[in-house]
């Protein structure tokens, strides 16, 4: 188990991640916090033995990632998956708000390989590993999620 | 692109609520409860909210769903059952899909869903429920040569000769997902659309014999205006084993397809819900995610 020391200095490391993560799944920020409040839970208890820095993110990754599915399933989401556009974080200009809008209304099967590929830097297979997909499926939704959303930004 | 796409989301960041609850947890024993979650006390408010969200006018077609005797329609022996139809419109394919059909019946196996869109050159639907759900591989048998067919996403083929050539005539698409508590099947046919084609090819359906615990049909509308017929069948046995069992299958059109989602509930290890209440409320959940 993590010492408080070491979970504290994770948590203030990789909690922006494991949010990011959860908002490109669910879009609405309560579940991205949610989510996120779950996976960080589930660091403070594991007994995992890290085996440095990146065995930890990419164990954060990818429990992310299954925390998001677990609670999707969740029957009680049944009324509550598409509160679209509702609490958008505050950001600097109008094309970023834009952009942001238009990376959101891609479909949620591409936000989360974008995500992991654009901004964490994880290769095709590392994003397959992570999201339990196999490398072909990520780079093909990679490619639609691209091609869509140039579609998007260019309609606008 | 990739540079505005990083420095949007360099603003994202968690909330100083989340980021002290987050810090304090360590206060917390490693073994205990989690709070509430906050979508959940939210969800009374968002059936209003969804309400007022409707799916693409156009997208959508007809399904009936018609009590009838299925004997008109197989060997003439006097059968109770229902009839599930919907109405759709040929699709065209692509280049590659056309020069595929090799025969009057294929199967095509392919690692996912995307893969058999990329390779048939359009998209069956968008479902952010089914896409956050586990892909788990499909089977089918062909009724033709009582064969087994297993992968990630099938795609049933049928064709008619024409001039040399094989033309095809409708695709059925076959993928499967696991979800918490159960798991679902999803098949989604259609017409295929071919400059050579010169007969209008009849609609996709379905025909269900009544089964002994009986058959009922549900209407429900998806938040986004999805028209979907639900068909229950109950069993009262199932392989000479009485017990309560049941299977849903939700059908509708969409993007001119014809889908039927399934899944089943009951006692038994071939079974994945215990309960065909939670199988229900389930099922409509990833229908309510069909846009």
């Amino acid at each position: 188990m993590l010492t408080e020391r070491e979970y504290t200095a994770a948590a203030e490391q990789y909690l922006d991640m494991v949010y990011r993560i959860a908002l490109n799944w669910f879009k609405a920020p309560a579940d991205a916090e949610d989510a996120a409040q779950n996976v960080m839970l589930r660091l403070w208890r594991t007994d995992t033995a890290f085996q440095g820095e990146e065995h930890l993110r990419r164990w954060l990754a990818r429990v992310t990632v299954n925390e998001c599915k677990r609670i999707s399933c969740h029957p009680w989401r049944s009324r509550t998956v598409s509160l679209e556009g509702c609490g958008e974080p505050a950001f600097d200009g109008q094309e970023q708000r834009e952009l942001y809008q238009a990376v959101m209304d891609l479909p949620a099967r591409y936000r989360v390989p974008l995500y992991l590929y654009y901004y964490e830097g994880y290769a095709v297979d590392e994003v397959g590993e992570i999201m339990g997909l196999n490398p072909s499926t990520v780079q093909t939704r990679l490619a639609r999620g691209r091609a869509k959303l140039k579609t998007m930004l260019t309609e606008e | 692109m990739e540079k505005k796409y990083q420095e949007l989301f360099d603003q994202v960041h968690a909330s100083p609520a989340l980021r002290m609850e987050v810090l304090h947890m360590k206060e917390r024993e490693r073994t205990g409860r989690r709070r509430m979650p906050a979508a959940a006390l939210t969800a009374a408010l968002l059936v209003a909210v969804l309400a007022g969200t409707a799916l693409a006018a156009g997208a959508m077609g007809l399904v009936h769903a018609d009590f009838m005797d299925l004997g008109l329609l197989t060997n003439g022996e006097h059968r109770e059952g229902l009839l599930a139809r919907g109405e759709v419109a040929p699709r065209p394919l692509s280049e590659q899909a056309l020069e595929r059909v090799t025969g009057k019946e294929d199967t095509w196996i392919f690692d996912s869903l995307e893969e058999a869109e990329d390779f048939l050159g359009l998209e069956i639907a968008s479902n952010d429920v089914l896409d956050q759900m586990e892909a788990i591989p499909s089977t089918v048998c062909r009724s033709s040569s009582a064969e087994t067919i297993t992968g990630g996403c099938l795609v049933d083929v049928t064709a008619d000769p024409l001039g040399g050539q094989w033309v095809p005539r409708t695709l059925r698409i076959f993928s499967a997902y696991m979800g918490e508590h159960g798991a679902f099947f999803q098949s989604a046919t259609m017409k295929a659309a071919h400059p050579n084609r010169w007969r209008e090819e009849d609609d996709p359906a379905l025909a269900m014999p009544t089964p002994d615990g009986g058959l009922e049909v549900e209407d429900y509308v998806t938040p986004r205006g999805l028209e979907v017929k639900i068909v229950k069948k109950s069993y009262t046995h199932l392989g000479g084993v009485p017990g309560d069992y049941c299977s849903y299958d939700a059908f509708f059109v969409l993007n001119n397809t014809f889908f039927d989602l399934y899944t089943s509930a009951g006692q038994g290890e071939q079974f994945y819900f215990k309960d065909a209440e939670l199988a229900l409320a389930e099922m409509k959940t990833i229908l309510d995610g069909y846009r």
